[in-house]
């Protein structure tokens, strides 16, 4: 990390000047220009060499969170995975994780939760949004009202039991839909990526057909090739549902919706508690990395604390913050091997979000002059 | 408001057309080809050899998507983001939901536009917010001189110290035109509604929309 540091530094002294390369560092990790005095002092950092120094600094602003890492993590907390939505209690706590800079992956598991250290604010409710929409429509502040506390509940485990997230995906449908936002948000694939209709169906469930339209072709070819992998993780989730417009846990009760249509296929596997597995180790999903040590457990949080050991989440991160500091796909080589260094470095460093956006501006803004 | 509108709008494409520069501004870089096509998609690998050493730089530039836009205005212009919170949310649907510049309509423009006109509606008719931005004076004596404005109002908005100089000095041209337009047959009284629409013209434009 040190060594690409320095490369980039290289680049911009000999291609840059530092007034300009501190004015697109704040215009891409703030979402805003700097003003003049934050430019001048920025420019004499970048200047000085402290690339690292100056990125730090502007996110330590408040745009940083209030525009940069929310528009970038709303997208995540809402089914329809779009940016303008309104606070919640899972964009928040990932604000609160990012602003402390705290091991990014403990929002998988720990039973953290942000919320509103203001005085008049309506409490936090398991029920409505309205804490948190008062917050944002106050324009509360990131850096100083937001602050950490234990979520409560019978069941922690990080963003998974937050409300916005049962909202998006607990409610109705068979809660295989937390798989395709984890696939999604946190290993970049859609499951249309990830179908594999080389691993065995053993945990398939009842509700899906086997012969859809008469054609088990179709069954073998498509849908197996996603429900296979699916449906076992899919079972962490089983104890939550989301009814009367909060998150609920029936501990060792399955709702029904778990075993919905059984008869569309009695053979196929029935959901009896929330243990759960893994099975895309092996096959082509084998490269993105589910810790061979840990593919089975019980409930969100054991599942959370697995996700945290998976190879291609880092990736995926690192693949979504150059996307945003850089405005564009990593494609080429050269734009590949910085990717694979940068998500090294979050790593190897501890998961610091603001890590990886430091190291990426350097890359980037190196190389636009 | 709607002449005004327009003519923020024409600006913007004005100086995307009239600018060279604009298209590949110092802070940007976006990559033209000879022909004068911009490619957002890197091209890896130089093709008369293929070496990977020879790979072409690529740059990309970015639309300000809606939180991005609001808040730039509002730092630009000096206006609290919450005293034009109604009309931020009335127009938050037409924003840009994403900085991929490829996908900006005219209406995403638009709506620009109109929250520009929003901001300079309210700096220009304060004193305190105008002076920060344009210096002391009455608004008919910033109208009285064209090139003073251009040039205040583009230092304000646009960070013409990291822009192209050919660029600028061409805005501020577009920039002086405006306002001449604007300010012919008015009375000294409608000076206010001229900034407001010069004003809104330069911050509705691409150096402030594109990052």
């Amino acid at each position: 990390v040190a060594l690409a540091y320095f490369f980039a530094l290289a680049s911009l002294c000999a291609n840059g000047s530092p007034r300009e390369v501190a004015f697109r560092l704040h215009n891409r990790l703030a979402g805003v220009p700097p003003p003049g005095p934050t430019l001048d002092r920025l420019a004499d950092q970048i200047g000085s060499g402290d690339f690292k120094g100056a990125a730090k600094e502007v996110m330590a602003t408040e745009q940083f969170l209030a525009i940069t890492i929310k528009n970038w993590v709303t997208k995540w907390s809402n089914s329809d995975f779009k940016p303008d939505r309104p606070l919640n209690d899972m964009v928040a706590t990932i604000i609160g994780v990012v602003r402390d800079d705290r091991d990014f992956r403990d929002i998988f598991y720990k039973p953290l939760v942000y919320a509103g250290n203001k005085p008049g604010l309506t409490p936090p409710s398991p029920r409505d949004n309205n804490h948190y929409e008062q917050f944002e429509n106050q324009g509360l502040s990131y850096l100083t009202d937001l602050a950490v506390a234990e979520q409560q509940g019978q069941i922690t485990a990080g963003i998974f039991t937050t409300r916005a997230f049962a909202l998006a995906n607990y409610d109705a449908g068979t809660n295989r839909r937390p798989i395709k936002a984890i696939m999604q948000n946190f290993m970049c694939k859609d499951m249309e990526q990830v179908l594999d209709v080389s691993r065995p169906d053993t945990h398939v469930r009842r509700d899906v057909e086997r012969q859809p339209g008469g054609d088990a072709t179709l069954y073998l070819n498509r849908c197996k090739g996603c429900h296979s992998g699916m449906d076992p993780m899919s079972r962490a989730f089983s104890f939550l549902d989301f009814t009367n417009n909060q998150l609920v846990f029936s501990p060792g009760a399955v709702p029904a919706k778990m075993n919905r249509s059984p008869q569309t296929f009695p053979e196929g596997a029935a959901v009896v508690d929330d243990g759960w597995e893994v099975i895309w180790h092996q096959g082509q999903n084998a490269p993105l990395g589910f810790p061979t040590t840990q593919l089975k457990g019980s409930g969100p949080q054991e599942f959370g604390r697995m996700l945290a050991e998976v190879k291609a989440v880092p990736e995926c991160l690192a693949k979504q913050v150059f996307e945003i500091v850089c405005q564009r796909e990593p494609k080429s080589t050269a734009d590949l091997t910085a990717l694979e260094q940068v998500r090294e470095g979050f790593v190897t460093d501890g998961f610091v979000v603001k890590d990886l956006f430091a190291a990426t501006a350097a890359y980037c803004l190196a190389e636009q002059q | 408001m709607i002449r005004k509108l327009t003519l923020a709008t024409i600006l913007l494409c004005a100086c995307t057309e009239k600018n060279p520069a604009m298209r590949n501004p110092p802070n940007s870089g976006n990559i033209v080809e000879a022909n004068g096509a911009e490619e957002r998609e890197p091209r890896t690998v130089d093709e008369s050899n293929g070496s990977a050493a020879n790979e072409r730089r690529t740059f990309s530039l970015g639309w300000r998507s809606i939180d991005q836009i609001n808040q730039t205005f509002a730092a630009l212009t000096g206006v609290p983001v919450n005293s034009l919170r109604a009309a931020f949310v009335e127009l938050r649907t037409q924003l840009s939901t994403t900085t991929v510049l490829e996908e900006v309509t005219p209406a995403k423009v638009g709506a620009m536009s109109k929250l520009a006109a929003n901001y300079c509606d309210t700096a220009m008719r304060n004193d305190a917010l105008r002076a920060n931005i344009l210096g002391p004076g009455a608004p008919s004596g910033h109208v009285a001189e064209p090139d003073a404005l251009a040039e205040k109002l583009t230092n304000a908005f646009w960070g013409v110290e990291v822009q192209d100089e050919g660029f600028v000095a061409n805005g501020r041209a577009v920039i002086v035109e405006l306002t001449t337009e604007l300010a012919k047959g008015k009375a000294d009284a409608a000076a206010v509604n001229v900034l407001v629409g010069v004003c809104a013209a330069v911050l509705a434009s691409s150096p402030v929309a594109i990052f």
